[in-house]
């Protein structure tokens, strides 16, 4: 390898930033938990806050913002000053797309022949477009593709999960255990492909350095809209360069780092590897004073053509989506149940972004991802599983953490009062109407204060022609709130005799039942 | 056991601590709480009755539910403090306080108030880990011939379930017998099929040395979650024994039911596990 100059002061402290953010991120991931009684760790929507894409679509799709996604525009402003840096020093994934990126080895050629600009780079903006247009439309799904919602969403719904499994049988020492993994193992539905697509975006990097945030991003898109006229520029000196072209081998955005002319400041990470590993430090980056005479190649040329078609796609997708029966309230999914806080389904798709901080906070491994229980529109949105957990009647955690207000903030009086689904018994399978046994464990378990399932005494006869009497539970639509619990405790695993569907939710009016 | 040669002769098997007043206040309830153990357990012998220097001791609280000590669904955490609190008097080496809970334990144990009683008390109390359940044979058993118990409890010296008085749908009343379903893993909920003769079998199996009844607070009605402070009524209450029929047979009449109501201490009386006629033990009875 020619690398021989010693790595500058600048990119160690980049690199110790970078470990930071994402050693805070990882932190802020495992704070996204339960702590008696009733609370999160501080501070866990942080990297969301800070996120101008998921304020933007949220804002054009919502027209509402959480207070806190007002955070974000402090990185815009500084995007629009300064240029990506973000990219570069704080986004946590940009950071693991790093690692793997400088994992990838090759030799000094190959790297020069993958690491430049091309024209695929543009493609990231035409996806931001289309989030965008489909957001105008009031169709947010950026979620699907926003880093840190995919990020955490990867983390929380597939690697974690994984490791914890890993780890569980190795670790035997109690405290770490209580630190590092999880109180139960997690299980999520969706996990392989989320886990699988988690891997794939980390694999690209050894086709081409942080692949992800050069081709696919869309906030990197909009950060390289907004700062694509920095006031910190490159600087070549002609004199002092012997056209090595070493400055181009680790550029981590591929963005012509060499070339004072040829430099684009839309893909620049301000990662100074070019300067760090210039010979004859040919390469400074100076802090400039006016935005009146931009880089020579701070276009991004993206074609008219191409923006109108990216437009049309998100707008024709949106549109198809929100004439999805689901979408138009014309019918409802029984098994779309929402956590508690959830707004009515169009609203909510609307500020959604699958980021899975409500999954990963659920102290009973309720709330998955949903596949296309909300038609596709939904995909990956919070759906509750109550063969696998159930909402806890004292519980308000993912009301606490939801990043946009998906999930609205509650009180733990508020929670209880809200119906997520109604249940409902399946005479056929439960055990005290189909086989003339006592059972009633789903009214044992009911949580409100007067039970929702209550119980009527009635003559049976068993299997050997005995003459019983048993107890047959029974559903009190007004008291039940759709809780799971008893779905999530009955005898009777796979297809419980004791099911919740979304009928009678309050969040959706239009799903409502009784008078 | 201890057999009965070491008993002190005139030792009751059976004790009932009773407060004389009823504080509202919290202090006060928590202060009647250790003084009625306190008070329950000397009557009985003192705790070096049960327990003996370099025990390893399981002590099995309800710590089921998502429910603060004030709506009665879990044992009281004053209760479960005084007795750990007793243990290392009497020379106990390690005291371990867990259940298996109904609702997640990452709730339960802090909402209940019994984790940091406990811990504040010395005692060991951490969520059960799934991988110490293990299968075991159950000798004389009705139903649960082979069951996944949770092989600490198993392996303690001596072990002390204490549990609260209140309601329950199926078997009418959750009193001590019916607390021992916390150290079984597994499918448990298909214990309801056949809910008396499981409990026998569990409560045949775990034989604790001690068993205590909380009954400071009863919940009358909703149980066993409960959550409607309604449905709470003071019992101020504390029964203590060696014999665990007998322990829920009185505990019983604390919520207006005759021994014979509940199906799961006539099936332990019938077995031989205790004697469902408390009375005939000529329980100590203490005024605190």
């Amino acid at each position: 390898m020619a690398r021989k100059t010693p790595t500058t002061t600048l990119v160690w402290l980049r690199r110790a930033v970078q470990a930071a953010f994402l050693l805070l991120f990882l932190y802020l991931f495992l704070e996204t938990v339960y702590y008696p009684i009733n609370r999160v760790g501080g501070g866990v929507k942080l990297f969301f806050q800070l996120d101008p894409l998921v304020m933007l679509t949220d804002w054009l799709a919502s027209h509402a913002l959480a207070a806190g996604m007002l955070l974000s525009v402090a990185t815009l402003a500084v995007t629009f000053l300064f240029g990506r840096w973000f990219c570069g020093w704080i986004c946590p994934f940009g950071t693991l797309h790093h690692l793997f990126s400088s994992l990838r080895g090759g030799s000094v050629k190959a790297r020069l022949d993958t690491g430049g600009y091309g024209r695929w780079h543009k493609a990231k903006y035409y996806v931001l477009v289309v989030f965008l247009a489909g957001a105008l439309l009031g169709v947010n799904v950026v979620g699907w593709l926003d880093p840190i919602s995919f990020f955490f969403r990867g983390m929380a719904v597939a690697v974690y999960p994984a490791l914890n499994s890993a780890i569980d049988p190795l670790l035997v020492n109690d405290s770490l255990r209580r630190h590092l993994l999880a109180v139960q193992q997690p299980h999520y539905f969706g996990n392989v492909l989320i886990g699988a697509l988690f891997g794939v975006a980390i694999a690209l990097n050894f086709y081409r350095a942080r692949f992800w945030c050069r081709y696919i991003c869309p906030l990197g898109a909009l950060l390289g809209i907004t700062g694509k006229n920095p006031l910190v520029r490159i600087h070549k000196s002609p004199e002092a360069c012997d056209n090595c072209r070493l400055c181009l081998a680790d550029c981590q955005g591929g963005a012509n780092a060499g070339n004072t002319l040829e430099w684009k400041p839309a893909e620049c990470f301000y990662c100074f590897n070019c300067q760090s590993d210039c010979p004859s430090r040919a390469v400074t980056f100076s802090l400039g004073t006016s935005f009146l005479k931009p880089p020579k190649d701070s276009r991004l040329d993206l074609g008219r053509r191409q923006l109108l078609a990216s437009g049309v796609a998100g707008a024709g997708a949106a549109l198809l989506f929100r004439t999805h029966p689901l979408a138009g309230k014309r019918s409802y999914n029984p098994e779309l149940v929402r956590p508690p806080g959830a707004l009515g389904e169009e609203e909510f798709l609307s500020k959604c972004i699958r980021c899975g901080e409500c999954m990963k906070v659920c102290p009973t491994n309720g709330i998955h991802p949903a596949a296309l229980e909300a038609g596709l529109e939904g995909v990956w949105s919070p759906v509750m599983k109550m063969t696998i957990g159930y909402c806890e009647y004292e519980c308000t955690l993912c009301t606490q953490v939801c990043p946009t207000g998906a999930i609205r903030p509650l009180t733990v009086a508020e929670k209880q009062k809200i119906k997520i689904g109604l249940a409902y018994i399946d005479r056929n399978r439960c055990l005290p109407y189909a086989s003339a046994r006592t059972c009633i464990v789903c009214e044992e378990h009911c949580p409100t204060p007067k039970k929702a399932i209550w119980f009527e005494e009635a003559q049976a006869t068993t299997d050997t022609g005995e003459k019983v009497t048993v107890k047959q539970p029974r559903v009190n639509l007004e008291l039940c709130i759709g809780c799971g619990i008893c779905t999530n405790k009955c005898v009777i695993k796979g297809q419980p005799a004791i099911l919740v569907s979304s009928v009678g939710e309050s969040r959706n009016p239009g799903n409502g039942v009784l008078l | 056991m201890l057999a009965p040669a070491l008993l002190p002769a005139a030792a009751p098997a059976l004790s009932i601590a009773h407060y004389k007043s009823s504080p509202a206040a919290p202090d006060g309830i928590a202060e009647e709480a250790r003084r009625l153990t306190r008070g329950a357990i000397d009557a009985l012998g003192g705790m070096a009755r049960f327990v003996s220097k370099g025990n390893v001791v399981w002590v099995k609280p309800n710590i089921a539910w998502d429910r603060r000590p004030e709506q009665a669904a879990c044992t009281n955490p004053d209760v479960v403090a005084a007795l750990v609190e007793m243990c290392f008097q009497a020379g106990a080496k390690r005291v371990a306080v867990g259940d298996n809970p109904c609702n997640s334990p990452q709730r339960t144990f802090p909402r209940s108030g019994i984790q940091s009683a406990a811990q504040k008390a010395g005692a060991q109390c951490y969520f059960m880990d799934e991988r110490k359940f293990r299968k075991m044979a159950i000798q004389g058993a009705r139903v649960l011939k082979e069951w996944e118990i949770y092989g600490d409890v198993v392996e303690a010296d001596r072990v002390i379930n204490v549990g609260i008085v209140k309601h329950h749908s199926l078997t009418r009343a959750v009193l001590g017998m019916k607390n021992l379903m916390g150290v079984a893993g597994g499918a448990r909920n298909r214990f309801h099929q056949d809910i008396s003769n499981a409990v026998a079998d569990l409560a045949g199996f775990i034989r604790p040395q001690l068993v205590v009844l909380d009954a400071v607070r009863v919940l009358a009605a909703n149980g066993p979650a409960g959550g409607n402070l309604a449905d709470v009524k003071r019992r101020d209450t504390i029964v203590a024994g060696v014999d665990q029929v007998a322990v829920d047979a009185f505990g019983a009449t604390l919520l207006g039911l005759r021994p014979q109501d509940i199906g799961y201490v006539v099936e332990g009386h019938a077995r031989g596990l205790g004697n469902m006629d408390y009375a005939a033990l000529s329980p100590a009875r203490v005024e605190v």
